[in-house]
């Protein structure tokens, strides 16, 4: 992966002449985004399911042959 | 009626619902808006039901779904493509409250971070770094190699850092937390 090996070293150069005030990436900041990733998937997967979802599943069910709910 | 060459398992209704809180992290994690989110997430229920008897059982169910789904995904995103400015509020309102409790977690910037990332990387770290998939999981799913996925994992979280770690991104101060180093409080330490 030599090329963004290069590519991160030139960004970093120019951000570091541009914007001084942004530092590299530290192993804290990935910690952190790892965590923000998790908090977002984990708050829609919390959240209600739809009853759109589960009507339809028994509707589909209702029409499978062999599956007749009664 | 259709000829099934395969009766629907006992369970498969069951499994389906409860595999839906997932699906749909996942789709509003691909998808920019929450309604096409849903839609997807509709769309793949459907194409399970029609092609059960392609999945056998006792094996990954969720690795079957995540890659109906994101086939569907592709498939709408090559008929309209995505518009990242499009990122809907909707989500976030409903979310606040939450993420207020949680301090640091703003929902709406991830999502927009997301919404900034390569098809590939965005899938490779949602997967891999927000849903718990492995990554030979994630491999299967998005029908490339392991490596594959470790280094669009390694360039997403790269850009996110940036994207996520800047504070002119969002504006909000919370957000210069994930920088340290940028805050007035670092600089006066270097210069008292």
């Amino acid at each position: 992966m030599k090329s963004i090996k290069q590519r991160t070293q030139n960004k970093g150069k120019d951000l570091n002449l541009e914007k001084s005030k942004i530092t590299n990436p530290k192993p804290e900041i990935y910690d952190l985004i790892a965590k923000r990733l998790r908090g977002y998937f984990e708050d829609v997967a919390s959240q209600p399911v739809p009853s759109r979802f589960v009507e339809l599943l028994n509707e589909l069910e209702a029409k499978a042959p062999g599956k007749k709910r009664n | 009626m259709v000829p099934n060459s395969k009766p629907i398992p006992d369970t498969f209704r069951e499994d389906l619902i409860a595999a839906i809180p997932g699906l749909r992290a996942f789709a509003m994690s691909l998808s920019a808006r929450s309604d096409a989110a849903d839609d997807l997430v509709q769309e793949t229920l459907m194409k399970a039901w029609k092609h059960h008897e392609s999945f056998q059982i006792g094996t990954n169910m969720r690795a079957w779904l995540y890659t109906i789904l994101r086939n569907e995904f592709y498939t709408h995103l090559r008929k309209r493509k995505r518009e990242v400015e499009d990122v809907d509020e909707k989500y976030s309102s409903r979310a606040s409250v939450a993420a207020e409790q949680e301090g640091h977690l703003h929902m709406a910037d991830v999502r927009n971070a997301l919404a900034k990332l390569p098809d590939d990387q965005r899938e490779a770290i949602v997967l891999v770094g927000a849903s718990g998939c492995s990554y030979e999981e994630a491999a299967q799913i998005c029908g490339v190699a392991v490596g594959t996925i470790k280094s669009r994992v390694n360039r997403a979280r790269s850009k996110l850092a940036v994207l996520l770690g800047e504070p002119e991104n969002s504006g909000q101060s919370d957000t210069i937390a994930l920088n340290p180093a940028s805050t007035d409080q670092a600089s006066t330490d270097d210069h008292p």
